[in-house]
């Protein structure tokens, strides 16, 4: 009877988990290039001390689907319409993202609205600032005036499922990772949505909510199998 | 779950702000050379409960971790300098940019602040100045027996002091242009002031330098597409919706919670 207490207890808890990530995905809806996080709970048997147990245990794995793209008609907007993503330089090495809403700084350096500046194929492509209007093609070569200044940086991951989430909300991939060849080509004027179903995540977060609901139930019918016990003693 | 009520509610307040900033470009769309707003969002610290990669056993590791996010935040807001449309009004004094440049209006301490708003008037010394009274610079000086004042798509000045008479060319109207516009400050009263962000103005005369030429009878309306606009509304108010369900939830687990032990 005690495995079924804490059977509950990991019940509720990777409910919560669940909850916690929908929630996480809710939150992020406005995020441009934002990719939900799915959590998935599967069950395992465990040997301790010779007795097979049943546990649950929670783990989140990140959606990498394309977003819809979302015109928006300013030039430094881009979205990555396939496979891959754009390379950021931060200083504490290159990061990774599909959130392609860049601006120019005063010296010209296109950078992420974090304050970074994008990667480019080779040498940094400074744009001129106060020059022609800036065109950047599927292939991500970017021209102004009819000049091509360079190609941006694009990258993809064998296993993308490595990647995780740094503090600025970049992707930063772990050294033994392969690269693969990227899919994606570079749309100008359009920014990628998240990736994240309202309805989904509503059905997911119900789901959350009753199989935290059954556990919590299943907890208190012990808790009163326990009492009904105590109580025959007197 | 408190970490999800905590998380819903920084979505909920992120929208909030989206809502904000949507109502200020609606409430400006007939402000001239209003030039709209746009906030930019990212995802907030994730906390990292399993490494993705952690060695499972001896041999093995799990391919995938366990990080739960916590929310969204506003990353920064952007001015969007895109052209409004230039539509002809009839007073003389008026001028468009049809082009990237701003004009230079010098305030009273000396300082400078930047325009596209080019409603100017002339004052009782024939100056011309802005609704607010800030001359225009470098100074317009419009004569008081002019009849007739032209100003050019270059920016030069002439007035005519008779009829039948050549026009004589008083002065040049200047414009300036910013490395990276986005990075001005919104003074409010249609006026932006340099920062670093922005980079040092650039003089140069209208058409120039890509700065654009000078329009004289014509105003550029705001930048603000109100259907655009509507659209991002209902987007803010069905996310900021959505998100509150989240918080619902959570609030009924932690419930459940209270009332598990009677």
């Amino acid at each position: 009877m005690n495995q079924g207490l804490y059977d509950g207890v990991a019940a509720m808890s990777s409910a919560e988990r669940r909850l916690d990530s929908i929630a996480s995905n809710l939150a992020n809806l406005g995020v441009n290039g934002f990719k939900r996080h799915g959590a998935a709970t599967r069950s395992f048997d465990a040997v301790l001390r010779g007795v097979t147990t049943r546990q649950v245990a929670t783990k989140t794995t990140i959606d990498f689907q394309q977003g819809t793209l979302r015109p928006t008609g300013n030039n430094l907007d881009l979205a990555l319409a396939g496979e891959g993503f754009f390379v950021v330089e931060t200083p504490q090495g290159e990061a990774y993202t599909r959130d392609g809403q860049f601006r120019l700084d005063d010296q010209g350096v296109l950078q992420t609205h974090q304050g970074y500046p994008v990667a480019w194929d080779g040498s940094r492509g400074t744009i001129d600032a106060v020059g022609d209007e800036v065109r950047v093609d599927p292939g991500g070569q970017v021209w102004q005036g009819g000049t091509s200044i360079g190609r941006l940086k694009l990258v993809n991951f064998d296993s993308p499922d490595q990647l995780r989430p740094n503090r600025n909300g970049l992707l930063t991939a772990p050294a033994a990772i392969d690269d693969a060849a990227y899919t994606a080509e570079v749309r100008q004027g359009y920014l990628e949505s998240a990736n994240v179903n309202a309805v989904d995540e509503m059905v997911a977060m119900i789901s959350a909510q009753r199989s935290f609901e059954s556990a919590a139930r299943m907890l208190s019918m012990i808790d009163q199998t326990y009492r009904r016990l105590l109580s025959s003693q007197r | 779950m408190i970490r999800a009520l905590m998380t819903a509610a920084s979505g909920m307040k992120a929208q909030q702000m989206q809502v904000d900033t949507i109502a200020n470009n609606i409430a400006n769309v007939n402000t001239s050379a209003f030039k709209k707003n746009e906030l930019a969002f990212r995802e907030m610290l994730y906390e990292t409960l399993r490494e993705p990669g952690a060695p499972t056993a001896a041999d093995a590791m799990s391919p995938t971790g366990l990080q739960v996010g916590s929310g969204a935040e506003i990353a920064s807001s952007l001015k969007i300098f895109k052209q409004g449309e230039v539509a002809p009004t009839g007073s003389r004094f008026d001028m468009a940019i049809a082009g990237q440049g701003f004009f230079r209006i010098l305030l009273g301490s000396g300082e400078f602040r930047y325009t596209r708003d080019g409603a100017f008037r002339p004052d009782g010394n024939g100056q011309l100045v802005t609704a607010e009274g800030l001359p225009l610079d470098p100074p317009v000086r419009i004569p008081s027996d002019a009849i007739e004042v032209i100003i050019g798509q270059d920016g030069i000045v002439s007035t005519l002091k008779a009829e039948g008479q050549a026009p004589e060319q008083l002065t040049n109207i200047s414009l300036f242009r910013f490395p990276n516009p986005t990075g001005l400050k919104a003074q409010g009263g249609n006026l932006y002031s340099e920062t670093a962000s922005s980079g040092q103005a650039q003089q140069a005369a209208p058409g120039f330098d890509g700065t654009g030429s000078i329009r004289q009878g014509y105003q550029e309306r705001s930048n603000v597409q109100v259907v655009d606009e509507l659209v991002s509304l209902i987007l803010a108010q069905r996310n900021y919706e959505i998100n509150s369900r989240a918080i619902k939830v959570s609030d009924e687990m932690l419930q459940q919670v209270n009332n598990m032990i009677r």
